[in-house]
């Protein structure tokens, strides 16, 4: 209302044209600016009359003989400024602390870092040129960079163990038998991860909270070679090779319980379909083996078939330096083969050289087992 | 031809050189350098790098030109003419090729003298034969240079070919240019390198297209000599 | 094969590769080198030349003692071995005026096999591999020389990458099997070389069947092979036939005939890995052919087999002979691929490294005597050292960069 009123005035007055906008903080500031100006022009008639009646008092002096008063001649006694009264901050607290005190009595819970409560020296900081700051980093007093940082000093050692000390008679007893991390994951192979969160807001539920994890090692389920491999096959990339873990995590059910309960759902569920084998598994080629099998390659047809034409060469020509001395009498059967050292040697070579790649040792040991199955020999 | 020549050749150089000193530069110099020309060029000789400067040396204070990539501090693969050859012979920047050109050029012109060298019987014979690619190079270059060139100079709205005495750059330049255009002018289907190695054989014999061409100037610098003082 | 191999060794191409790169193999320690560099400039004249050169030239005599050593071949057995000899290696001999080779460890190995083998046995399979320029195929040639030296017949491939590679190459279809497709003019040149390299050993080798070219024309039993070989250079058409009937009876006869055959194939990974598309071989269809339909490369592929007996297969496995981006690693198994492994499987690989620091020093001082280093600096111990750090002693890089010098 007064705004308006006031408004309507300056536009009668025609003094400012911006303030016709109706915003209102322009408006105020434009009241309180012609509030000044009102109070300046009501200042200047109070000093008009008092010029007046000085002007009265000059008349009535000049009947005396008047003394021309030099200025500056006379030391005038200088009106002794009483002492402003001023709230000057206490020293800081750190030059009063004993050495031996209690830093969880001054620093009991996480705060904002105090300047003058720490009791060591420290700088926080950039200067960006020599000329700033004396080119010195600046140090804690005022020194807003080290406040904005969280601080650890609510963490000391001293404060764990006196909330350690405060919350001990909650605790139960750690179990026995459970000292090492091997006798956990013995007595408990299966790791469950949930987490719940607190915090001061407008509401206590946190959306990650029902979210639920299990962790196992896959070594520690009974599954044969084929089941196995369906298993990894089947968690895909929940399956890290390098630690032997496989990892379920849910977050489809709205409350935790539920999705613990699924995460572990899924464990039985793929565990006994792993076992399955279906019809169309039969089908499974050497193209899709996950890796290099000796004995149902082409490399153990091919050595099988050498090793039988030159027991075969070695009947007929009789000569007995120069035969494969290790071959049994009877090769046609083709276990008591694969049985040889020499052969299994070879097989472990191969398998080596395709499966961990090519390189000096296993190609070295592919040579001599090589050399070792065809009886090859050089001076070198 | 060339008895005749040479006479005339010191006559010449005697009269220009009489006439102005050699450091007034007749051809207009062109700066094109990305240096300042208070830049020295970089120490390429490994003793002295790994000596260092010596304490009164100048370029202590001096600026001193970034090594350039074809530059290099080994004896093996680097010499200064190579590398001004090597560059010349360049197009369109594809410098790998035109190294590789020159390599061949080398190994081509080894093969003919070591093939010579091996099948020598006597030593006297064998000392007869130049083996070293480069010093052949360097001959052939040597061979091909121009002592002089004619320049344009217009007097009274007359167009007159001067013989001035060229510099030692222009000298390097001249020849090499020749032997360059005169191989690029023979049959395409052979291979650069190839052409290479008989020119610069024949110019190491003093014989060849870019010799004649040295030839063709000095003579026209030789007819022309009237006019020598108009420069 | 499981897990498909040329699949995972995509994969494990890379590492195995790696893996090489970073381990040496034993060779000679470097301080010994050192001290063989300080003592050869020490020696005179005479002495430094038996620094780098044997006066052994029968390469059966070769001992250890003498690798990093040349040794010069005649004259006469070089027309046997220099089909395959890399050009510039042949350049560089005929300006030497002399064609020497060096003792190299590998072939020494490899020539060691060869002594020992039961040749009554199924042939043995070598394989060389190593990195580009590292010797493979001058091994491959010791050997050969070794093996001609001991009467060996040698059937001998210079470079099977040239069979599947279509270079403006004449392609027929093979008058003997439809599907199959003969290189009529690389068969004449195989027969032409066999014929040089196996001079005075044919004449005793007949034909055991009968072979009917066409109608009219056919070889009977007893046929010469110097007949044969006549027949493929004069009819054409019929070359690959020819190579293919020389080498089915080469395995027939060399049990009964007590011969030994030698099957030297460079670069033998061109028979199983498919040359990229731009420039393979393509029949008149302008259907990409794959290498087993090639005639000649399909017969050489039984040489490679084991059911056959005296003789001995030497291959060696190369880079180049792959497509470009087949060649992350010069592993004989990345190299041939699934197929190749298997119809090689089991076979010997043998090493070929770069030279030891002996060798490059032996290889130096020889380029030095024949007059070809002229630089004065690479006479030097320093320019030596230089010239081996340059090339890191791969003997291709290191000729190459001797070449200008």
């Amino acid at each position: 209302m007064a705004s308006n009123s006031v408004g309507r005035w300056i536009r009668s007055r025609r003094l400012l044209s911006f303030v016709k906008s109706p915003e209102f903080r322009a408006e105020k500031t434009s009241y309180s600016s012609q509030q000044c100006l009102l109070h300046s022009s009501s200042k200047s008639m109070n000093e008009e009359s008092n010029d007046l009646s000085n002007q009265k008092e000059a008349t009535t002096e000049s009947e005396d003989f008047r003394v021309y008063q030099i200025e500056g001649l006379k030391k005038a006694p200088s009106a002794k400024r009483a002492e402003q009264w001023s709230k000057r901050a206490p020293p800081p607290r750190y030059h009063s602390m004993p050495i031996d005190q209690d830093w969880t009595n001054v620093w009991p819970t996480a705060t904002t870092f105090k300047w003058s409560a720490i009791p060591f020296p420290v700088r926080q900081g950039y200067v960006e040129n020599s000329s700033e700051n004396e080119s010195v980093i600046p140090s804690k007093y005022a020194n807003l960079e080290l406040m904005k940082g969280p601080n650890f000093l609510h963490l000391t050692p001293g404060h764990v163990k006196k909330h350690c000390k405060a919350i001990k008679h909650f605790c139960t007893k750690w179990p026995e038998g459970l000292q090492t991390e091997e006798d956990c994951h013995k007595h408990f192979p299966l790791e469950s991860i949930t987490a719940d969160y607190v915090f001061a807001g407008p509401t206590l539920t946190d959306d990650r909270a029902r979210k639920a994890c299990i962790k196992f090692k896959l070594s520690d389920l009974d599954l044969d070679y084929h089941a196995k491999d369906k298993f990894i096959r089947l968690v895909g990339d929940r399956y890290d090779s390098a630690t032997d873990e496989v990892t379920f995590e849910s977050d489809r059910c709205p409350l935790k319980s539920q999705n613990l309960e699924y995460v572990k759902f899924l464990l039985t569920a793929v565990y006994f379909e792993s076992w399955k084998i279906e019809e169309w598994e039969q089908r499974k080629e050497l193209s899709d083996m996950e890796k290099y099998n000796w004995d149902i390659n082409k490399s153990s047809k091919t050595c099988l078939s050498l090793l039988k034409t030159i027991k075969e060469i070695d009947n007929a020509s009789g000569n007995e330096t120069s035969k494969l001395k290790y071959l049994p009498e009877d090769v046609q059967d083709s276990s008591s083969v694969y049985d040889l050292s020499e052969i299994h040697q070879y097989k472990t070579a191969v398998e080596e050289l395709v499966n961990d790649g090519e390189n000096v040792e296993t190609l070295t040991s592919y040579k001599l087992a090589v050399e070792k199955l065809l009886n090859l020999k050089t001076d070198v | 031809m060339a008895a005749p020549f040479v006479s005339f050749t010191s006559k010449a150089l005697g009269t220009i050189l009489r006439g102005q000193p050699l450091t007034k530069c007749v051809f207009p110099k062109v700066h094109l350098s990305v240096y300042n020309p208070k830049y020295v060029e970089p120490v390429l000789d490994k003793d002295t790098l790994t000596k260092g400067l010596e304490d009164g040396d100048a370029r202590h204070h001096m600026p001193i030109k970034a090594p350039t990539t074809d530059l290099s501090i080994s004896p093996l693969f680097y010499d200064d003419d190579v590398r001004k050859f090597t560059n010349m012979m360049m197009k369109t920047g594809n410098k790998e090729r035109v190294r590789e050109i020159t390599r061949k050029l080398f190994e081509n012109i080894k093969h003919m003298q070591v093939e010579k060298y091996n099948k020598a019987t006597t030593d006297e014979e064998r000392s007869q034969i130049e083996c070293n690619p480069i010093t052949i190079f360097k001959t052939a270059v040597e061979n091909c240079k121009p002592l002089l060139t004619n320049i344009r100079v217009v007097k009274g709205g007359v167009a007159y070919r001067v013989p001035v005495c060229a510099r030692p750059s222009d000298q390097r330049f001249r020849a090499m240019k020749w032997i360059i255009e005169s191989c690029r002018d023979k049959e395409r289907r052979i291979p650069m390198e190839n052409k290479l190695t008989w020119e610069i054989m024949d110019a190491y014999n003093n014989q060849g297209k870019a010799v004649r061409k040295k030839q063709e100037v000095h003579r026209i610098c030789e007819s022309n000599r009237a006019y020598a003082h108009l420069r | 094969m499981a897990a498909s191999i040329p699949k995972k060794l995509g994969t494990l191409a890379s590492r195995a590769g790696l893996a090489l790169r970073k381990s040496v193999f034993p060779l000679e320690n470097g301080s010994q080198a050192c001290a063989c560099l300080s003592v050869a400039a020490k020696r005179s004249e005479n002495n430094q030349r038996s620094s780098f050169r044997t006066n052994e030239a029968d390469p059966r005599k070769h001992t250890l003692d003498h690798t990093g050593l040349y040794y010069e071949i005649p004259e006469d057995e070089m027309t046997i071995l220099k089909t395959g000899i890399p050009s510039g290696h042949l350049r560089l001999m005929k300006s030497f005026n002399e064609s020497c080779l060096m003792v190299r460890r590998p072939a020494l190995e490899l020539s060691g096999y060869l002594k020992n083998i039961n040749l009554n046995h199924p042939a043995p399979r070598f394989v060389l591999y190593g990195r580009r320029g590292s010797g493979k195929t001058i091994t491959m040639h010791h050997t050969m020389q070794c093996c001609h030296r001991n009467g060996w017949i040698i059937v001998h491939v210079p470079w099977a990458g040239k069979w599947v590679r279509g270079w403006f190459k004449e392609v027929a279809a093979s008058t003997f099997k439809p599907g199959r497709y003969d290189l009529p003019a690389d068969s004449a040149e195989w027969l032409t070389q066999f014929r040089a390299q196996n001079q005075g050993k044919l004449q005793d080798l007949k034909t055991t069947s009968e072979y009917i070219w066409t109608k009219r024309e056919k070889a009977e039993i007893g046929t010469s092979f110097e007949e044969i070989i006549n027949f493929g250079l004069t009819r054409l058409k019929f070359s690959s036939d020819c190579v293919g009937v020389i080498l089915k009876e080469l395995r027939a006869q060399a049990q009964a005939k007590g011969l030994k055959v030698l099957v030297a194939i460079d670069s033998v990974n061109a028979f199983y890995v498919q040359w990229n598309k731009l420039n393979a071989l393509k029949n008149m269809e302008k259907k990409q052919l794959q290498p087993g339909e090639i005639s000649l490369i399909h017969n050489f592929k039984k040489m490679i087999n084991t059911n056959w007996t005296h003789g001995a297969v030497v291959c060696a496995v190369s880079e180049e002979a792959n497509d470009e981006t087949k060649r992350e690693s010069y592993t004989p198994i990345y190299l041939l691929g699934q197929e190749g492994f298997e119809a090689l499987d089991p076979f010997v690989p043998i090493f070929v490294p770069e030279y030891s620091e002996k060798e490059a020093l032996s290889n130096i001082n020889y380029f030095i005597d024949r007059n070809w280093i002229q630089n004065h600096y690479g006479k030097t111990d320093d320019g030596k050292r230089e010239l081996m750090f340059v090339s890191n002693k791969n003997p291709f890089n290191l000729a190459r960069i001797c070449s200008h010098l």
